[in-house]
Parts: C-alpha cells; sequence; structure tokens
C-alpha cells in the first residue's frame, strides 16, 4: 500500500521543497515543481534567471525533495514523501516548452494547476519577465526514498524500495 | 533580535527544516514553528531516528500557495543545526524579512541573473517558442 500511496503523494502535490548544497555547504531550499519519470528519475526545470540551483548541482550533484504540502492535491488524509538522491543540470539553454515529451508534460501539469502563471505569456509579461521560458533542466535520481503515511514527522518514516517509485503508464 | 522572524514564522503552522545527514545529503523535515524562542532565535526539534548526524548548517524554510497554486508565500531563516544537552536544536543566524516589493525584486534579480547567464557564455536571449506555449495553455485547459 505504501508505494501506491507515495506516488499519490508525489503525483498530486503541487510543489516540493527542493534542497540543493552552496559552495559552503549551507542547504538552500525553494519550493518547485517536479516531475516523477517513468525510468523513476525526476524532472524540474529552473529559469535562467534563478540559476542558482543549476550552479549548485555542478558544484554538488546531492539533493532532497520533500512532498509535505498537501493543499489543493484533494488528498484528505495526507502524508509526506522525502526524497534524496542525485542531480544533474546540463548548461543546455531550452525554449521550446515541447521540445521533449516529459517536459511538455510537465509544463502541462504545471500550467494547468497554476492558470495565472498565463499572464507570463501576455505581452506585458513577456517583457517584464522574459526570462521566465528560457530553462536549464534537472533530472534527479533517487538514492532514497522516505514515507510518512502522516505528517507525524517524529515517528519512524518507511523506507520505500526504489524500484518501486516510477511513473506508470 | 529574532523577534521579527518569529513574528513571520508564527504566520505559518510548520516550517520545513533541512540540514545537511551523515552521508552528506540534505534531508528534510516539517517541524512545528510554535516553540521558536523570538528572544534567542532558537527552535528546538524533534527528529526521527532516520536522520543521523545532522550537526552542522541548516535552514527553516515556511511557504504556501493556494488551490490555484497562485498567492504564493515564502520565509527562510539561515541557521545551524546542533545537540544542546542529548537534545536537537536550530539556532536562527539570518533572517531578511520578505519586502512590500517581493514581487519587483524577484523580477529585477530574474532579469540580472539571466543576463548574466547569457553574457558569461557570449549568448544572445534566445527566442522563446510562443506557440509551444499557447499549445500547451489549450491543452492544460481541455
Amino acid at each position: 500500500m505504501s508505494p501506491s500511496a507515495a506516488l499519490e503523494i508525489i503525483d498530486s502535490y503541487f510543489t516540493c521543497e527542493f534542497t540543493t548544497l552552496a559552495r559552503d555547504g549551507s542547504p538552500v531550499t525553494w519550493p518547485v515543481s517536479p516531475r516523477l519519470l517513468t525510468d523513476g528519475r525526476f524532472l524540474l526545470t529552473t529559469s535562467i534567471g534563478l540559476p542558482q540551483k543549476a550552479f549548485n548541482i555542478r558544484r554538488n550533484p546531492r539533493v532532497s525533495m520533500l512532498f509535505s504540502e498537501p493543499t489543493g492535491s484533494g488528498i484528505t488524509q495526507p502524508g509526506a514523501v522525502l526524497i534524496q538522491g542525485d542531480a544533474t543540470a546540463d548548461d543546455r539553454i531550452v525554449t521550446d516548452m515541447s521540445s521533449d515529451a516529459d517536459l511538455d508534460a510537465l509544463v502541462v501539469t504545471i500550467t494547468g494547476r497554476q492558470p495565472a502563471s498565463a499572464f507570463w505569456s501576455t505581452w506585458f509579461g513577456r517583457r517584464l519577465m522574459w526570462p521566465y521560458y528560457i530553462r536549464l533542466l534537472i533530472y534527479v535520481t533517487p538514492r532514497r526514498v522516505l514515507f510518512w503515511p502522516t505528517r507525524d514527522f517524529t515517528s519512524p518514516p518507511e523506507e520505500l524500495d526504489l524500484s518501486e517509485v516510477h511513473r506508470v503508464g | 533580535m529574532w523577534a521579527e522572524a518569529a513574528k513571520w514564522l508564527n504566520k505559518f503552522p510548520d516550517a520545513v527544516l533541512t540540514v545537511t545527514d551523515g552521508d552528506g545529503y540534505p534531508f528534510s523535515v516539517r517541524v512545528s514553528t510554535s516553540p521558536y524562542d523570538g528572544a534567542t532565535g532558537e527552535l528546538p526539534v524533534s527528529l526521527p531516528d532516520a536522520v543521523d548526524g545532522a550537526e552542522g548548517p541548516a535552514n527553516l524554510l515556511c511557504h504556501s500557495h493556494d488551490e490555484k497554486l497562485w498567492n504564493l508565500q515564502l520565509i527562510t531563516v539561515k541557521g545551524i543545526f546542533e545537540k544542546h544537552d542529548g537534545a536537537w536544536l536550530f539556532r536562527s543566524e539570518s533572517f531578511v524579512p520578505p519586502s512590500k516589493l517581493a514581487i519587483l525584486d524577484f523580477v529585477r534579480n530574474a532579469r540580472r541573473s539571466a543576463h548574466r547567464y547569457l553574457g558569461k557564455r557570449g549568448l544572445p536571449r534566445p527566442d522563446v517558442n510562443w506557440d509551444s506555449i499557447k499549445g500547451i495553455q489549450r491543452r492544460a485547459k481541455a
């Protein structure tokens, strides 16, 4: 039961708290919207206007993602999932959000969940925040997955089998 | 000194505490913000046994969004995570309260960073495929 409950959380929560490690080793945490892929990796993106995540990953690939914010997910008894893993952030700049099937699916999901983001493609939005759709791709390969059936983080989490955490279909 | 941080933290029922574990990976859990001491900047924390060797740099993140992933709020407190008398403690080191013009700061900083990113690589500003964005928006509404 736990893998499917964890997958529902990963798929339904709008954001996760994504952490990279700065040059001095301190964690830097920011909400992001990732997508779990069929091969078990996660895809997320960042604008070239917010490149620090990518810089940190190129220096130290160790990252984590905590799925713990259930607002809007429709899940009535929310739990939490922590992914620890290794990330890559190539220097390739992407400006066509449909150039890759996984990226396209991620942007469709975010756009559907955040209708107000349409502002960034209006005449004014394009001029104001022109880097918004100029993006870097970040892939995370999980090495450890912990699951809390409730959001009681003082209770011991359940460690899930990595092979069970991937998108189906 | 930490009264302002306490005021902001208390707007949220809990915060995401992130530390680095014994293997060198970030590790995050939610913790209650109510025990945060505005006089000392300290927050006592109970951690699950799954975390080991967590002493060192840490941060607290509070964020929220509405059902439409909008009205975003976010604050961060940077600090140190350490053990005192056998109990875990987050000790604040820096906090910058969000500005009323945070969105303008965000946009200005993002534009500046993007210029720098392209400039260092000798790249012109690339064209975005807006037809692709419009197609995605149509499919997202369907």
